[in-house]
Parts: C-alpha cells; structure tokens; sequence
C-alpha cells in the first residue's frame, strides 16, 4: 500500500472513531475545516512517529503542515529528506 | 428497583404530565461501577497523556521558540479560526487574571498546571512560597530555565513534573490558595476534576481560596457551537444543516464544560468550604474566553457572617438597561444594590441566533437567520459598561453567572468601596435552578458506554417489573433535585431530559 493511502485510511479510521462517517478528499482541511481537534492531531503525530519515524522534536511542529492527508504526505516525505 | 441494580447510586422515575402512563428514569450511577466499565482508569491515563502531548507539541512550535519570557502564549489558538489567538486578547486575559488572583492576597500558593509561567512569573513576587507543578516535561524544563535567571524567584518556587492528581507530600491546611487555571478542561472526566477538587479543598487553610479559572461554561455550550460553526459556515448553509454541525460538534466535544452549578454544589458536599463565587471573566476584548468562560472561587472555612446578603431587583419586564440601574443607584443612595438577570451584551447576539436556529424552518439560511435578529436593537448591558458607573458613584461592582440563566444573563451587585486591592466581597448570590443540577458537566468520550448502561437498566426494569411500571427511557444524571415537599424534582430532571434546560447529555 503507498504511504498516502495509508495516511488516508488512518485519517478515516480516527474520523470513524469520532462518529464522523463523512467522505474527504486528499486535499480537505482536516484541522481547519474543524473535523480534527487538536487532541486528534495527537493521534496523527504519534502515527507518524510510529509508522515513518517523524521526528517533531527536531523539525519542529506546525498544524498547518497536518492539515489534508496531501499535505500530511508532504510533510513525511520532506522529513525522510531532511534525516 | 433500580436502586437494587449494582451500577445504581440513586434513582428516580418521573410521570409525563401530559402522558401519566409514561414513566421515565433518571439514575446517578455509582462512581466506581461506572469506573470499572469505562475502564477510566485507563481512559484518564490515556487521555491525560494524549492532552499532555498536545501540550507539549504546542511547544515544539515555531511561536514557542520565539516568544519573550512571561509570555508563552504558543498554542493559545481561536476556536473560530484555529490560528494563535490575538496577542493583546492574552495580555489581557493573563492581566484580568492575576488582578483577581492578587486580590486573594495568597503568601503561599500551589498552582496546578503552572505552564509556561503566565501567571506563576506574575504571582510569585508577591508570595512568600510558590509551587507550580504541570504535566508537560518540555514546559517544566523551560519554565526552570527561566527562574534560574530570576534571583528574586529562585527561592522561593518550586517547580515539579506532575499530574494535576497527584498531591503526594502535601498536608492539610497547607496553602492560602491553590491555582487551576484553564486547566479543568483538559481533565478527562468529571470524576477526575473532583478528585483534584477534593484534594485542593484539603490542602488549603481556613481563609484561604481555590482559585478554578477559566472554565468553559456548560450552559452556553450550545451557544458557543453555534457561534464557532456560523463563523466557519458559508451565509447559504441552511438551518437543518447547521443544527447538525452543532449536534455533531457537542457530541465530538474532548474537553469538559462544566456548569456554575457544580461549583454550586461543592459547597454542600464539603463543610470546609463555605462560599462558593461564580464570576464571568473581566476584560473589554471580544473573544471566547470573555463570552463563554468563567472563574470559580472557593471560600475555604471563612466565618459565616463575612458572607453579606443583599437584596436583588427583580429583572423589569423589558429587561435592565444602564440609565435605569444608574437611577436606582442614585435615587436608594444605598451602600448595596443587587440587579437580577442583566441581559448580558456579550453572548446576546449568539443567544438570539440560537434560538432563531432551534425555531426555523430546515431551509431557512443562516444568511436570513442573521438578518432577522440583527434587526433587533441590541438590548443587553457588556458587564465592563457598570465598572465606569460603579466608579462615578464610588461603589465597586460585581457579576456572578452562579444563576446559570439559560439565556447568559448575569447578576450584579454594586458595593461601596472596599479598598484597593481587596476581593470583591463574599455576597449571598442568586443560585442555580434545580434543573441546572441535573448535569452538572459534559461526558466527552463516554455517550456510547452510558448509552449502554442505560439501556442495561431498562432491560433490568423490564425483567423485573409489569408493564405499566417500566420506564420507557432511562437517563443517567449528575444528581436529582430535591422538591420543595421532600421528594425529587420530576419537572426540572424531565425538562433537562427534553433539552428545555442545558444541553442534555
């Protein structure tokens, strides 16, 4: 399975969790369009930290670069860049 | 019957006046039952520790890096926009704070989830002792680095890696006032906050306080959802619609919003604290910590006869305006005036519009909604307006939200000056109506389960007794409300059950 993809079904699988059946795109706003709360945000840090390694501690943390599950992949695969 | 069944604290079935022959019961469960099927042990840990992370991600954020010492506002954010708050909107915010803190005069304090040190670096050089304690290893760290550098802190603070739970190695009596601040609803349930509660009633002296700040109130819950989901929705979205979002934005809730009213209730429960203040937030900025919270301050084992009682005026029918209060000040030439149920500017606006939205048509926009009720004069008093009046006539002024008025309303007392820098007053407030008591906070995380329980319960009842007895529905409440005669409230359990009061859980 590609890393988007898994991204996206781990999204669904948190939004499910909370209730929200809705279908999203790979470019809708999570975080801003109000769908994750910051304590949601929490479960998609450690997912990435435990599934890719995301180290937050070293670049830094930014909501807005967890927004979409697009925006998500971007941020692994600048990560895997940076280390 | 209920009362045999092993989750059961206390129960009662209630009769529809309309339908006699419906029975409906309310149950308060027993804390531990409920414990053991949430499982909340581990539910607080893990929720605790998932808030604790949030916490300390806010500090791996650029605005943390970059913010000047004593004012780390990173991962203060609007629930409208989710952006960083405005920067004067927190100046103010931690100023109105340590104003009403400082008033308290505490030598030695505890606060619990100190943070980055907004109130602490504040507090602390008017204290004698000062001890901070905060769930986030980063924050602590930090907040140490920063006292290093202060000779005249160093001393005399404390700062220690803990839960907000955990009060090992504290006696009784051992504080003048203990801190928790915007911190109650990072607390994974209602059981957990009373338990620091209990703990923080305990540790502090006779003629000490509990300062509990910043709480999201329960009984504009509803309003503030309706507020943040109209700023985020297009004028077009219709009313069927965003009566959903609200719906689905309360059941999504992870914080926990508490109602006046349990506060209220602390005081029966516990004998050392002997007056209970419910205060909206001070400040002149618009923004959700101003409209929607509210500060809580417990009296611990102060003398009876400091709490003065003063009669409050009867709203008149067209409601308070400020001329009409300023006439009754200047034509009593009283030392004490109190003013019931001021219809209150700040969350006027929100209130109409939801009560606009519980009444419309599905297909009626929130474009029309907004131009009907703005169509209405603004009729309501912004509480800050009487500090300019209370100061013309040499009086200090005071609002309390203990009355939980379904619409925000407050009630003000006006007080010949007690002296700068003293609390205002312990005064005998307006309380809460019993149907306030029903639920006294939000269950985030827990509908499922307490939907079960319920459901459990009225399987229970069906096994047990005839037809006409069983309830039809089973609610699980906070508490049940005496009646005036001895008995329990029916009318006010059953209309918090139908949403007439609070948001029902």
């Amino acid at each position: 399975m590609d890393r988007k993809t898994t991204i996206r079904q781990f999204v669904q699988s948190l939004l499910t969790q909370k209730g929200d059946q809705r279908p999203f795109n790979d470019g809708d706003s999570l975080v801003f369009g109000g769908r994750l709360q910051s304590i949601d945000v929490v479960d998609v840090v450690m997912f990435l930290e435990e599934q890719w390694g995301v180290d937050f501690a070293s670049i830094g943390f930014d909501e807005n670069l967890l927004d979409s599950v697009n925006a998500i992949d971007a941020l692994v695969q600048q990560a895997a860049v940076s280390r | 019957m209920l009362r045999e069944h092993a989750a059961v604290r206390d129960a009662a079935a209630c009769r529809l006046p309309i339908a006699d022959r419906i029975v409906v019961a309310f149950v308060v469960a027993k804390g531990t039952y409920l414990d053991g099927i949430l499982k909340r042990d581990e539910v607080e840990s893990s929720k605790v520790k998932k808030w604790r992370k949030t916490y300390d991600l806010s500090q791996l954020a650029k605005s943390a890096a970059a913010s000047p010492v004593g004012f780390n506002i990173a991962g203060w954010n609007s629930s409208y926009t989710r952006q960083p708050l405005p920067a004067e909107d927190m100046r103010e915010w931690v100023q109105t704070t340590v104003d009403r803190i400082s008033a308290l005069a505490p030598q030695d304090v505890l606060e619990i989830g100190c943070g980055a040190g907004l109130l602490l670096l504040r507090l602390a050089p008017a204290c004698r002792h000062y001890v901070g304690t905060d769930f986030a290893p980063s924050v602590v760290a930090r907040l140490k680095e920063q006292l290093a550098q202060r000779e005249d802190l160093g001393a005399k603070v404390d700062v220690f890696e803990r839960y907000a739970d955990n009060f090992e190695g504290w006696a009784e009596d051992s504080f003048d006032a203990v801190i928790i601040n915007s911190v109650a609803q990072y607390f994974p349930t209602q059981s957990y906050l009373e338990r620091v509660l209990e703990n923080a009633i305990r540790v502090v002296k006779p003629g000490g306080h509990v300062f509990i700040g910043d709480n999201r109130n329960r009984e504009l819950h509803k309003a503030l959802a309706l507020s943040v989901e109209a700023f985020q929705s297009q004028p077009e979205v219709s009313a069927g619609e965003l009566r959903q979002k609200i719906t689905r934005r309360i059941q999504q809730e992870q914080e926990l919003v508490v109602s006046p009213s349990y506060f209220v209730s602390l005081a029966a429960r516990y004998p050392k604290v002997s007056h209970v203040g419910i205060y909206l937030r001070r400040g002149a900025r618009d923004n959700e910590m101003t409209r929607f919270r509210f500060d809580a301050i417990l009296a611990i084992g102060n003398a009876p006869e400091l709490v003065r009682e003063i009669s409050f005026r009867e709203r008149p029918p067209a409601g308070w305006t400020l001329p009409e209060i300023r006439s009754v000040l200047t034509s009593s030439g009283a030392e004490t005036a109190g003013f019931a149920h001021i219809g209150n500017r700040r969350v006027e606006r929100d209130v109409k519009l939801l009560t606009q939205l519980e009444n419309a048509p599905p297909e009626q926009t929130l474009a029309e909604l907004s131009r009907e009720i703005d169509r209405d004069k603004a009729q309501a008093i912004h509480p800050e307006e009487m500090v300019g009046l209370a100061t013309d006539m040499g009086l200090e002024v005071g609002w309390s939200w203990a009355s939980c008025y379904p619409d925000g309303g407050y009630d003000a007392a006006f007080i010949r000056q007690v002296g700068e820098g003293n609390a205002f007053p312990k005064i005998k407030w307006p309380g809460p109506a019993p149907v306030n008591f029903v639920y006294y906070t939000n269950a985030p995380g827990e509908a499922a389960i307490r939907e079960k329980l319920a459901s459990e319960l009225l399987t229970h009842c069906r096994s047990k007794l005839p037809v006409e007895l069983t309830p039809s529905s089973c609610y699980l409440v906070d508490s049940l409300p005496p009646s005036g005669g001895g008995g329990v409230d029916c009318e006010a359990l059953l209309a918090a059950a139908s949403g007439l009061g609070p948001t029902p859980r």
